[in-house]
């Protein structure tokens, strides 16, 4: 992306002071916590949800451990349940809706843009105390005993019989989602408003179709939970039977409203997996983004498909079987999107240069990982095969390969590719490459033993299973703690880099975009001036990237 | 119930050719004025520099308006960016009140009989002069809103505190209504207790009754204080005077409050009343 304006210059130096950046412009806890910049909010989103993943993971760790013999014998079943709900919960509302969204988001939106803030910088941290009393509110429900409906809370389990503090867990995630829906009121009208002078819809960077789409979904998806929870919360509370048939009620009503909202969640987290992706890609191929147009509306189509597929999780749930029918045609229509996405990526890499960085790494490992997961989808959106692996461990393998392998993985590529911009370091490479595989093997092997075992018939959600799935399981189990460590370095060299790290500069990958345009870290207000937009994003060349690398090596 | 299309362009597309406006926007905010003129240096000999920045700042610090915010580089933009965000906000509500009209709409349609047996039971001259009341505050949100746009503060006022005013009437007859209702064991709960052919499924009528209605009153509750408040700036300040959006994004608040209530109206009161 060119701009007019010239290269931003450092702001005035003088002698022995360091540039004048968001980070040092000022130390107090109170500037922290009261921040209205956006690339503050997206720190404090970045510890938090930091925090709520190792939480997750831990619960999820607890799993793998008991699952390693057939025989319960590491914990009671009620504590089980417990520890999947947890996982479930604190992973998708607490990790995964809010992870590239409220961090990388929040941090890259105003200045891809070229603005200087999203449109409401109070509204922006008044999501982060939604997003952290409703996260008070979970972690208490934990503490005090848990809930063991599993995250999809279905009544009547969850509104009559289940133990445990369900209400607190209710009222958590209805605070978080009001988070979720100010995040995604906020990015909606900054990209509609903010943009800088020149700054069309088709010069917006593909992360930023991505998150739009995103946030359309939380704001139209996000509030029909908020409802479906407060029905079931005061079915649970004063025995009025809305969802419970006992009392004349229908509990696939709530099964209809709650999917209607976490069937396109589930885009909600992976559409911004796919923006990162597509910002990597070009980047490190050096190329151009192959059928830009199209990768933005395929964006665009997945949002609005994805409102329309929600009874797929409903095939064997009762539900009429025409109503069934429609659902897996419209479910099938959504790996067209998905896949124009995957191709314009592999095109992009045609004759590109490609330079195998962390990030990259990343991003081709998303692309494999998500190839997998969406094709499986494919599987669970027919009816006859659904009917076979349905609540078994094909399911669980499906949407992690969606989930971990595409989210989780695009999240770190991001993390690693904008960390320099973020911190004004650069992290250790070799480190990042290794533990980038680390976490590529560990997820495989945690993961496709999973396909097998459900096809095999291993159910999801119990503790004690049948002796032959045992080694699948161990193989899994040991998966899972290649993974942990996968996970745990670049938190350890992230943290040690933003201190000792060698300084980056502005634009360590020389990459096109806006935020390279401006000093790393940023200053307050992104820019010392506005920029003004005069080309599309991607304005890359693969073939004079070549010869400047056979010139350094001839 | 999105966003009219005319909000949704963007007001900073039309200001390509408008450097020197946005640069001048922005020199308004808190840079510092070095940095400024270093940027200045720099883009001399840069072959497409759009403009050169004005020396002179004190002509864009004059005309900033003091309620401008530093992520806008003018009022236009602020405008819109407050008129789009409210509009999404009531997309947001629409979509939270659509789960319980759904809920009420699959039941009615699963159980006509007890639905219509159950409506026959509301107070319906309750009701009907509650419409009233609520969609009379309307107008006179209305009415307030075009004062608004025209500066004149005093009449503002004045027909913000009729609106609140209205609003605390509606709440007041729902709230004779609410205990008429429960003097009539009409509250779902131990008490509940109905004439009816299906009492268990005329009990989910009104537990369906008593949460639209209740969300609905919270809503016209948080109007009204809102509203209140509005009416005290207006009255003692000059916080609206060239600054009406305020007035405006609460207008269409209201008259959302007031268009639940005119579906909820209809769909609980009148369905199938003398069938």
């Amino acid at each position: 992306m060119i701009t007019q304006a010239p290269p931003q210059p450092e702001p005035p130096l003088t002698s022995h002071q360091s540039p004048l950046t968001y980070l040092n412009v000022r130390h107090t806890i109170r500037s922290w916590l009261l921040t209205t910049d956006h690339k503050r909010i997206a720190l404090l989103y970045m510890v938090s949800i930091t925090l709520f993943f190792f939480i997750g993971g831990a619960a999820a760790t607890l799993m793998r451990l008991e699952l390693l013999t057939p025989q319960g014998d590491l914990v009671t079943s009620e504590t089980y349940n417990k520890l999947f709900t947890i996982h479930g919960v604190v992973m998708v509302w607490f990790f995964l809706i809010p992870s590239i969204p409220t961090v990388l988001g929040n941090f890259l939106l105003p200045m891809m843009l070229g603005a200087r803030d999203v449109a409401f910088p109070k509204l922006n941290l008044a999501s982060w105390y939604l997003f952290m009393a409703g996260g008070a509110f979970a972690v208490f429900s934990i503490i005090t005993g848990g809930v063991d409906t599993g995250w999809t809370f279905y009544t009547p389990y969850s509104s009559t019989y289940a133990n445990g503090h369900v209400i607190a867990m209710a009222a958590g995630i209805f605070i978080a989602g009001f988070g979720s829906i100010a995040t995604g009121l906020n990015f909606i009208v900054t990209t509609h408003k903010m943009r800088a002078p020149g700054m069309t819809w088709s010069r917006l960077p593909l992360f930023v179709w991505s998150l739009y789409t995103t946030s359309i979904i939380l704001v139209l998806a996000t509030p029909v939970l908020a409802m479906v929870l407060t029905l079931m919360a005061l079915e649970r509370a004063f025995g009025v039977g809305i969802f419970n048939p006992a009392l004349g009620g229908d509990p696939l009503l709530f099964q209809h409203l709650f999917w209607f909202y976490s069937h396109p969640a589930v885009y909600i987290m992976i559409l911004p997996g796919m923006g990162v992706v597509s910002e990597l890609i070009p980047c490190f191929a050096r190329k151009k983004i192959f059928g830009y147009h199209f990768v933005a509306y395929a964006s665009v189509a997945i949002g609005v498909l994805g409102f329309l597929v929600w009874g797929h999780h409903m095939f064997v749930s009762s539900q009429s079987i025409y109503a069934g029918m429609i659902f897996s045609v419209l479910s099938f229509m959504v790996a067209i999107p998905s896949a124009i996405k995957v191709f314009n990526w592999t095109a992009t890499l045609y004759k590109g240069s490609i330079w195998f960085a962390t990030p990259m790494l990343y991003a081709l490992g998303f692309i494999g990982l998500f190839t997998i997961g969406g094709l499986t989808g494919l599987f669970l959106a027919s009816l006859a095969v659904d009917v076979h692996v349905h609540d078994t461990y094909f399911v669980i393998a499906h949407f992690h390969y969606i989930m971990v392998g595409g989210m989780v993985m695009a999240y770190l590529g991001g993390l690693h590719f904008w960390w320099p911009k973020i911190s004004g370091r650069m992290y250790p490479e070799g480190l990042a490459k290794f533990s980038a595989f680390t976490i590529f093997a560990g997820f495989n092997l945690t993961f496709f033993p999973q396909f097998i075992l459900g096809y095999l018939g291993m159910p999801r959600r119990y503790r004690v299973y049948a002796p032959e799935f045992q080694v699948l399981n161990v193989m899994s189990s040991a998966g899972a703690s290649i993974l942990a460590v996968g996970y745990l370095l670049p938190l350890a060299y992230l943290l040690w880099s933003w201190k000792y790290g060698k300084v980056a500069g502005p634009n360590p990958w020389r990459a096109t975009g806006l935020e390279w345009t401006t000093a790393s870290p940023p200053p307050k207000d992104n820019f010392q001036t506005t920029p003004i937009v005069t080309e599309g994003p991607y304005d890359y060349d693969a073939q004079a990237a070549e010869e400047e690398w056979e010139h350094a090596h001839a | 119930m999105l966003a009219p299309t005319a909000t949704l362009g963007s007001a900073r597309d039309s200001r390509v050719g408008d450097g020197a406006l946005a640069v001048a926007n922005l020199s308004a905010g808190a840079k510092p004025l070095g940095s400024f003129q270093r940027v200045a240096e720099t883009r001399t000999g840069v072959a497409c520099a759009p403009t050169d920045p004005p020396n002179d700042m004190s002509s864009a610090t004059t005309t900033a308006p003091s309620h401008l915010e530093h992520q806008f580089d003018d009022a236009q933009q602020q405008r819109d960016a407050a008129t789009t965000g409210m509009w999404l906000f009531l997309a947001t509500e629409v979509l939270f009140f659509g789960g319980m009209f759904l809920g009420y709409t699959a039941y009615r349609i699963y159980y006509p009989r007890a639905f219509a047996e159950a409506s026959r039971h509301t107070l319906i001259a309750f009701g009907g002069t509650n419409t009233a009341v609520l969609v009379i505050s309307s107008t006179v949100m209305a009415f307030a809103v075009r004062a608004a746009r025209e500066n004149r503060q005093r009449i503002v006022a004045t027909l913000l505190w009729i609106t609140a005013s209205l609003g605390m009437v509606f709440l007041v007859i729902k709230g004779c209504e609410y205990a008429k209702e429960i003097s009539e064991h009409l509250l779902p709960g131990r008490s509940f207790h109905i004439e009816a052919s299906d009492p268990r499924h005329a009990e989910m009528f009104f537990y369906l009754y008593w949460l639209m209605t209740g969300i609905h009153a919270l809503h016209v509750t948080i109007g009204v204080v809102l509203i209140t408040i509005f009416a005290f700036r207006a009255w003692i300040t000059d916080a609206f005077r060239n600054h009406d959006t305020p007035v405006d994004l609460l207008g269409l608040y209201w008259h959302f409050v007031d268009i639940v209530w005119v579906f909820l109206f209809p769909l609980i009161y009148l369905v199938n009343r003398h069938g």
